[in-house]
């Protein structure tokens, strides 16, 4: 045991060291904020560090992570941070002059998950991120494949609508 | 997968910005299984108590096992978190030490007080703004905090040149941030940051800082305040009967008070949490004085308030020009907006409505706004 923490179970820290950082980008895109998405990891890691050996025995650790980031994110988020409200037109947080392109290009993707809703924005990242499959994604979202597939060609047709994604296209396509 | 979906699988893996990592991650989960773990431990202790209490009071009290109670609850934080009230105790900014791989701050905070501490006169009286505690998210903000850069950056957020001395704009500030964060086993510490010189130090480290955690702060904390303040305590105050016209003139040093604005990050969204109330008053202008000629309060849908006035505004706001002196024009005819938001604070707009219309001295009042108040308190008669 070290001062300020107990010794990790055994192959937790090479766990951590090999996968946290895929975790950690799937965070992001499901909060929208580094600060947020290392919370959201780290409270997911720690759960798992306390029933590791479990976690380990069941075959797939990363597997449990995974489905655990994104019901905590699911239902966690709901409670924690139930006094944001989500607005229909989400701040710009963009400075005119001050950011780089590809800022903004982050920007602007950032704002248009913002206005997916949490389950939307789950299943998209869990689909085209994690490359789940409809069936998986259900299963890791405790929900039925028909919402999946609802919910998901909603949230596609949203992104594919959303203003600042094509202003995002638009100027991809210009040499 | 067809070439939309391939589309925006690309779009969302190019989204994600180099995040950083804590310097050992481990550690950091470590300490959360800890106090969680500890946290277990007291919960379990209440309920042993409680139970015993509950089976065995005569006896606890008048017996001999008194002694065995196991305290209820961990700790809370020890020492106390008093805002410096002037620089002078602060580190000399050159002589700590940056670039080490050192954290700036201890992680185990319970607690984080932002101090505006004054610089030379400091603010005017009414843009004083007392400590700020922040009790949840309390990791973030010191994770935030040793998650900044090693050393001095400049403007654009790069390092200087190695063997650069401390360089420092001149910008007149009239205070400085300090944040205090309380720890349940060890003794406060204390980080100063330095606006001029963008770096935040303790006793003995010292680090460049974006400020982006002063942000962090302020989100956090309108978010507690949300999460602890019930709506139905939160409400304007009435219309006064009479309301001197030359607080209207622009440069005002009484110009319209905006309380929201102090815990607001977002320098371009004046509301950002939902309205809880409104009150509007109309004044028209005899003499030196607006004489109160309607008014109305309202809670129901109040929240729409929001959006026009966010706009009305905001950073593509119109700017109007009712001018200054020697040609400034008196109004003759203005309403004041107060709302209240479910933070419990409030912001005064002041709209004018003759012989120039204007929100806030500054901005053009838009067609929006004005059907609003006209909602509110009728149609501004012509003159």
């Amino acid at each position: 045991m070290t001062d300020r923490y107990p010794a990790p179970p055994e192959g937790f820290a090479d766990f951590v060291a090999a996968r946290s950082g895929a975790l950690l980008r799937s965070a992001w895109l499901l909060t929208g904020d580094a600060g947020r998405a290392e919370d959201l990891l780290q409270t997911v890691l720690a759960a798992a560090w306390r029933r590791w050996p479990t976690v380990v025995a069941a075959g797939h650790p990363e597997a449990y992570l995974r489905r655990a980031l994104f019901t905590t994110y699911v239902s966690w988020w709901r409670r924690r941070w139930r006094s944001e409200f989500p607005a229909a037109a989400p701040p710009d947080h963009s400075r005119p002059g001050d950011l780089a392109r590809e800022s903004a290009d982050r920007d602007a993707v950032r704002r248009a998950l913002a206005r997916l809703s949490r389950q939307q924005r789950a299943i998209v990242v869990l689909r085209y991120v994690e490359d789940l499959s409809v069936e998986r994604t259900a299963q890791v979202l405790g929900c039925s494949t028909n919402t999946v597939k609802v919910q998901s060609s909603r949230a596609l047709r949203s992104l594919r609508t959303d203003p600042d994604l094509n202003l995002f296209t638009n100027r991809e396509v210009v040499p | 997968m067809t070439r939309d979906d391939e589309d925006i699988r690309g779009l969302l893996a190019g989204a994600v910005p180099p995040l950083a990592a804590p310097p050992d991650r481990v550690a950091e989960v470590g300490v959360r299984v800890r106090r969680h773990r500890r946290r277990m431990a007291g919960g379990a202790a209440a309920v042993a108590l409680t139970v015993g209490l509950g089976i065995g009071l005569p006896a606890l009290v008048a017996g001999p096992g008194r002694d065995d109670v196991i305290p209820l609850v961990t700790p809370g934080p020890r020492g106390d978190a008093n805002c410096p009230t002037s620089l002078d105790g602060r580190p000399d900014l050159r002589f700590v030490r940056y670039g080490d791989d050192e954290p700036l701050v201890p992680t185990g905070a319970v607690e984080v007080t932002s101090c505006q501490v004054p610089v030379a006169g400091g603010p005017h009286p009414a843009n004083r703004i007392g400590p700020r505690t922040l009790t949840t998210g309390v990791d973030e903000i010191v994770r935030l905090l040793n998650a900044q850069p090693p050393t001095q950056q400049d403007g654009r957020g790069r390092p200087l040149p190695d063997g650069q001395q401390m360089r420092c704009t001149l910008k007149a500030t009239y205070e400085e941030t300090v944040l205090v964060l309380r720890y349940p086993d060890r003794d406060p510490v204390t980080v100063w940051t330095d606006e001029n010189c963008r770096v935040a130090v303790t006793a003995t480290h010292g680090r460049g800082i974006d400020f982006g955690v002063i942000r962090t702060f302020l989100d956090r904390y309108r978010a507690q305040l949300v999460a602890t303040t019930d709506p139905a305590t939160v409400t304007t105050p009435a219309c006064a009967a009479t309301f001197p016209v030359q607080r209207m003139r622009k440069g005002s040093e009484d110009g319209p008070l905006d309380r929201i604005d102090f815990n607001n990050s977002d320098p371009y969204l004046a509301l950002p949490t939902p309205l809880i109330e409104v009150t509007a008053c109309r004044y028209e202008v005899r003499g030196e004085t607006g004489e109160l000629v309607g008014q109305q309060r309202r809670r129901a849908g109040a929240d729409q308030l929001r959006a026009v006035l966010n706009q009305a505004v905001g950073r593509s706001a119109e700017r109007s020009d009712c001018g200054d002196w020697p040609d400034y024009e008196e109004p003759t005819l203005f309403d004041t907006l107060t709302v209240a938001d479910a933070t419990g604070e409030t912001a005064e707009f002041w709209i004018r409505h003759e012989p120039c219309r204007s929100v806030n001295f500054l901005h053009a009042l838009t067609p929006e706004l004005r059907d609003a108040m006209t909602d509110l308190l009728g149609q501004p008669p012509s003159r």
